[in-house]
C-alpha cells in the first residue's frame, strides 16, 4: 500500500510547464526542418511517391492506406497535414488534435517510404503521443490560458521512455557485440564512425587511434547502461554527458535529425539549468 | 478516478517496457535457439556472455506472443521499434561511386567528388544507397538507380554512359569494385554487373 501511495503521489506531483513546452516546440521543429531539407534537395516527389509512379522505394508498408482514401494526391496531403500539424504543435495551438492528426499523417509518410523512416522518426512520434496527454501548451504558446504549474507525470513518462531507449541501445550493443567491452578487439565505435556510408571520419587516418574509440565506446556503454540516473534528482548533471555524446554524433555522423530529435527531449533533464537561465532573463 | 488514472498510467508504462524490452526486443525469434548456434557463440565469446545471451533469447521467445497481442495499435502510429540503434559498424569499408563517361563525379564521403552529395547523404536516401552498395541486385536498387540516371542526364546533358559502382575495401587496404550498375544512351536501361 505504501508503494501505491508513493505512485499516486508521484502522479499528483506538479512541475513548471516551461521545460515540457520547450520539448513541445523543439520536437516538431526537427520534423519540419527534416522535411524542408528534402524540399530544398528537390526530393519530395522521389521520396513520397510510390515506386509504380516513379518514386524511389519499391516497397511500401501494407499500412500505407492514405492512397485508398485520397487517391493520387495522398502523399502530398499527408505531407501538408504533417507540416501544418507540426507547426500548430510548435505554436501550442490546438495542440492535442494537431498531435494526433500530425502523428497519423507522419506515420503514413513512413509507411509510404519505409527505408527512410528511421528509429528517430519513431522516437519523435512516440514522444509526441506522450505529449498528447500533457499540458505542454501551458507555456510559450499562443494559447490564451497559461498555467504556473502542470501535472508532471507526462514529463516523467517521457523521461522513462528515453531511459528505455538508452537501456535498450546499451544492452543490444553488449549482448550482440561483446567487443564493446574488450580491451583488445577492434573497437566497434571505430567501425561505426569510419563507415563512410553513415559517418564522416576518414577510415585510414582514424584507424591509427583505436584507444580513443575504445574509451569513447566504454563511455557510450556506461552512459546508456546508467541511463536510469536520468530518473533521479541528479539527472541534470548526468544529462550533460548525453548532451556532448549527441553533439559528438551530430559532428561525426550524417544521421540527419537523429541527434537533434533526441536532444529536443533534453529540456526535461536539463530543467534546473534551463529554468535558472529563463528566470534570470525573465522568460 | 485518481486510482483509475494511476492504474492506466502504470499499465501504459508496463506495456511500453514489454513492447521494447531492453536487451531482448531486438533479438530475432530464432536467436541462439539451436545447440549448435549456442556452442558456436560460446566458443567465440565464452561466459558469462553466452548464458546471458541464451537467457535473453528465451525471454524474448516468451515475450513475443504477448507483445504481438498487446501492440496491435503500433502500426497505426508506426511507433514499433526495438531501439537497438547502432550496435556495430561494418568491417568492410563500402562506398558508392558514380562515374559519368569514365569520370568519377561522386564518391561517398569524398569532398572532392561531391556531385549531389546532399542527396545521397540525406538520411532518407542513405539507407537506399547503403543497401545498393552492400548487396548486388538489392531488392530496392532500381528506384535509386533510375533517380541517378535522371539526375546525370539533367546535369551532364552530353553524357552517354553512367556507372553506379559499389567499391569495397578493408580499412587501409586497396579497394576494388564489388558490383555495379550501368546505363547507356539512348535507352538508359539499367543493367546489373558482378565481376
Amino acid at each position: 500500500m505504501k508503494l501505491w501511495s508513493r505512485w499516486l503521489n508521484l502522479l499528483d506531483s506538479e512541475m513548471d510547464p516551461r521545460p515540457l513546452a520547450l520539448v513541445r516546440i523543439a520536437l516538431p521543429l526537427c520534423v519540419i526542418a527534416d522535411l524542408l531539407r528534402l524540399f530544398q534537395l528537390g526530393l519530395m516527389d522521389d521520396v513520397f511517391t510510390p515506386f509504380s509512379q516513379g518514386g524511389l522505394s519499391k516497397f511500401q508498408s501494407p499500412h500505407w492506406v492514405a492512397a485508398d482514401w485520397f487517391g493520387g494526391h495522398a502523399s502530398m496531403i499527408m505531407l501538408a497535414l504533417t507540416l501544418v500539424c507540426m507547426i500548430l504543435v510548435s505554436l501550442g495551438t490546438w495542440m492535442r488534435p494537431a498531435i494526433l492528426l500530425g502523428v497519423l499523417a507522419y506515420a503514413q509518410l513512413g509507411h509510404l517510404y519505409p527505408p527512410g523512416d528511421r528509429a528517430i522518426d519513431r522516437l519523435i512520434r512516440t514522444a509526441l503521443l506522450i505529449l498528447l496527454f500533457s499540458q505542454a501548451d501551458a507555456a510559450f504558446s499562443l494559447r490564451r490560458v497559461r498555467a504556473v504549474s502542470i501535472p508532471a507525470w507526462p514529463a516523467w513518462f517521457l523521461r522513462y521512455f528515453l531511459v528505455l531507449v538508452y537501456l535498450s541501445a546499451g544492452m543490444a550493443k553488449l549482448i550482440q557485440q561483446p567487443g564493446w567491452l574488450s580491451l583488445t578487439a577492434d573497437p566497434p565505435l571505430l567501425r561505426i564512425l569510419v563507415d563512410p556510408m553513415a559517418a564522416r571520419l576518414d577510415p585510414v587516418f582514424w584507424t591509427q587511434f583505436p584507444e580513443l574509440f575504445r574509451w569513447a565506446g566504454f563511455g557510450t556503454i556506461a552512459y546508456e547502461l546508467c541511463s536510469p540516473l536520468l530518473l533521479t534528482r541528479h539527472a541534470h548533471r548526468f544529462a550533460i554527458i548525453g548532451l556532448f555524446m549527441h553533439l559528438g554524433i551530430a559532428v561525426t555522423m550524417s544521421l540527419g535529425m537523429f541527434s537533434w530529435g533526441v536532444l529536443a527531449c533534453y529540456p526535461l533533464f536539463l530543467a534546473p539549468f534551463i529554468l535558472r537561465r529563463l528566470d534570470r532573463s525573465g522568460g | 478516478m485518481r486510482n483509475l488514472k494511476a492504474i492506466g498510467i502504470l499499465f501504459a508504462a508496463i506495456l511500453l517496457f514489454w513492447l521494447g524490452m531492453p536487451g531482448v526486443a531486438f533479438l530475432s525469434p530464432n536467436h541462439l535457439k539451436s545447440p549448435a548456434k549456442q556452442s558456436k557463440f560460446r566458443a567465440r565469446w565464452g561466459e558469462p556472455w553466452t548464458t546471458i545471451s541464451i537467457a535473453s533469447a528465451e525471454l524474448n521467445r516468451f515475450r513475443l506472443p504477448i507483445a504481438r497481442a498487446l501492440g496491435g495499435l503500433q502500426p497505426v502510429f508506426r511507433v514499433s521499434q526495438a531501439w537497438h540503434l547502432y550496435r556495430d559498424g561494418p568491417r568492410t569499408i563500402r562506398r558508392m561511386e558514380i562515374v559519368v563517361d569514365g569520370e568519377r563525379v561522386y564518391r561517398t564521403n569524398d569532398p572532392t567528388l561531391d556531385w549531389r552529395s546532399g542527396t545521397f547523404r540525406n538520411r532518407r536516401i542513405r539507407p537506399m544507397a547503403e543497401s545498393l552498395t552492400i548487396k548486388p541486385r538489392a531488392g530496392n536498387r532500381k528506384g535509386l538507380g533510375q533517380h541517378i540516371v535522371t539526375a546525370v542526364r539533367e546535369d551532364f546533358s552530353a553524357a552517354s554512359t553512367i556507372q553506379i559502382r559499389s567499391v569495397w575495401s578493408k580499412r587501409g587496404k586497396k579497394e576494388s569494385t564489388h558490383h555495379w550498375m550501368s546505363a547507356e544512351a539512348p535507352t538508359w536501361a539499367l543493367k546489373d554487373h558482378t565481376p
